[in-house]
């Protein structure tokens, strides 16, 4: 990754969009201009060449953020050659050069496609502080198209959750009309936010509403974005009825969102997660199909994991378990897990020492647990047993690991 | 002696303004943050190839450093109106004498330092380079 992969280069860039925002005001010559540019020296005092010249077109891209619109030359083959070049490059990671065959061809370029691909470099490259900019002009310039505005809001949250929250108040406080794709993205922000806000199940419910009428918009207008939109609204809409505790709303929403998008992993690992205790087949179904979508969450593999240790299914337990190590968790739900790896080898027969690790690492990350302790004191009492499959582990209720994962679990959108 | 691009504060009569403060003809010194130099418990200059920051060309300024009217030439200037790009010197950017108490010691490709040429004060040093100021021609693109 050229010169991206390195941190003073991206913070010489942060500090840099920060100065054209002085220059756009007319306040650079301030003091608070000199301090950044005081800043700046010092993120960059070994920079190569290369590295200075990349800032430089960097640079006079940030200007095209204040320039107006005019007539784009004639885009000829060869420059359609360079843009889908530079679309590869960014794929890559080349970011720099991506931007480089920008700005070569940029005459060629409307302003507002212009600053939506910088704004895609610049996030691809991590750097959506950046790339909020270019979106915010794209949609500033092209008020009728609402991706812009859409893509914005994604931008900033990715980067400023409480700056997109207040953006996410103002679109869905609006009198104005606005297009459904915006407004659940405002509404997605304003749902991601909640748990940070207090009185999360309050909102959630405010939320409800607004993801109705999303829904029935994309149902009535059968748009290009329905198709990719409309699950994400009816998901959306099923986390909130689950969060105020309306179950058959929740797997209403999600029974459609799943009809619509048959291969959303996410959304068949939050449907398993609502059913799982009361429609368990179903759970199970689909957790298996979340894992067969090779979902890149945990959860299906924890809850597989815990049925399969409470039915007896020690071998499929323990490589539930094992497959989820590959993931992302919780040290509460780390502890789990290496509590029924601990009980699955035991039932196994496996070497006790190993046994006996796995259920320390698992007291390691719950020191608290009565439950793992418990389990590990059957455990050393019945080390020799002629039929470990018969020991009588204390286990985790349905509900209760069910409710621990829903405290945690946020959706994937 | 080696020529060398540094951008500094223009003065009223065109020459650099000497001083201890960012882009100035001098060097920052502790306890600023931004210091540019190391002084030992004697205020000598410690002699790290710290110091004045010059650079092998123009070309080679961060936009930060180049004024923002001189856009036209170089894209992305985005630097104070208030510095002009000074020239010093004529020869090759290598390690060498600039006078005969100060020193340049390249640190990159394109990078360099004005140094104390032996240990000396940091009074002493700050004279010496304030004594280069009349030797600070304005280069920058024109027409």
């Amino acid at each position: 990754m050229k010169f991206f992969g390195r941190p003073e280069y991206c913070e010489y860039i942060r500090l840099l969009v920060r100065l054209h925002d002085l220059i756009a005001d007319g306040t650079d010559e301030l003091p608070d201009g000199e301090c950044l540019r005081d800043g700046m020296d010092e993120c960059s005092e070994d920079f190569t060449d290369d590295e200075v010249a990349s800032l430089n077109g960097i640079s006079a891209d940030f200007y095209s953020l204040r320039e107006k619109p005019t007539k784009s030359a004639v885009r000829t083959g060869a420059v359609d050659h360079d843009l889908r070049l530079a679309i590869d490059k960014m794929r890559d990671g080349e970011y720099a050069t991506a931007l480089e065959l920008i700005r070569k061809n940029q005459s060629t370029i409307d302003l507002p496609d212009l600053c939506y691909l910088r704004g895609r470099i610049f996030s691809n490259a991590g750097l959506d502080d950046v790339a909020i900019r270019f979106f915010d002009r794209a949609a500033e310039l092209t008020p009728e198209n609402p991706g812009f505005a859409f893509i914005a809001l994604d931008s900033m949250k990715r980067f400023d959750i409480q700056a997109a929250r207040l953006r996410a108040e103002g679109i869905l406080a609006s009198k104005e009309p606005i297009p459904p794709s915006l407004l659940l993205k405002a509404g997605e922000v304003q749902f991601e936010a909640a748990p940070e806000i207090g009185n999360g199940a309050d909102i959630k419910r405010t939320l409800i509403p607004v993801f109705e009428k999303v829904i029935v918009e994309f149902e009535t207008a059968h748009g290009p974005e329905t198709a990719t939109l409309l699950p994400l609204a009816y998901a959306l809409c099923g986390f909130c009825f689950r969060d105020v505790a309306e179950f058959e709303n929740a797997r209403r929403c999600f029974d459609q969102a799943i009809k619509l998008a048959p291969g959303d992993g996410a959304i068949r690992t939050s449907r398993g997660m609502l059913l799982y205790g009361c429609d368990k087949h179903q759970a199970v179904t689909d957790f298996m199909k979340a894992i067969d979508l090779e979902t890149p969450i945990v959860w299906p593999y924890l809850f597989l994991a815990h049925h399969y240790v409470v039915v007896g299914r020690f071998e499929a337990s323990l490589d539930m378990c094992q497959k989820s190590f590959r993931f992302p968790a919780s040290a509460k739900a780390r502890a789990n897990t290496y509590e029924w790896l601990a009980i699955c080898e035991a039932a196994l027969g496996v070497n006790p020492d190993t046994v006996r690790l796995h259920f320390n690492k698992a007291l390691d990350l719950a020191p608290a647990n009565k439950r793992i302790e418990s389990n590990r004191r059957v455990f050393e009492e019945n080390i020799g047993r002629k039929s470990p499959r018969d020991i009588a582990w204390e286990q985790v209720g349905d509900d209760e690991i069910r409710e621990s994962a829903l405290v945690e679990h946020q959706p994937v959108a | 002696m080696p020529r060398i691009f540094r951008p500094m504060k223009r003065d009223r009569d065109g020459l650099p303004v000497v001083g201890i403060r960012s882009k100035e003809l001098g060097v920052r010194v502790p306890p600023d943050v931004h210091a540019d130099v190391d002084l030992d418990e004697t205020n000598s200059v410690r002699l790290n190839r710290r110091g004045m920051s010059v650079t092998l060309h123009r070309r080679f300024l961060k936009p930060h450093l180049v004024p923002k009217r001189l856009k036209q030439w170089h894209p992305g200037a985005a630097g104070a109106d208030s510095l002009s790009i000074y020239r010093y010197g004529e020869g090759s950017f290598e390690d060498s004498a600039i006078t005969e108490n100060l020193a340049l010691a390249v640190t990159s490709a394109i990078h360099g330092n004005v140094v104390p040429a032996t240990l000396m004060h940091l009074d002493d040093f700050l004279s010496h380079i304030a004594d280069t100021r009349d030797k600070w021609t304005i280069e920058e693109p024109t027409g």
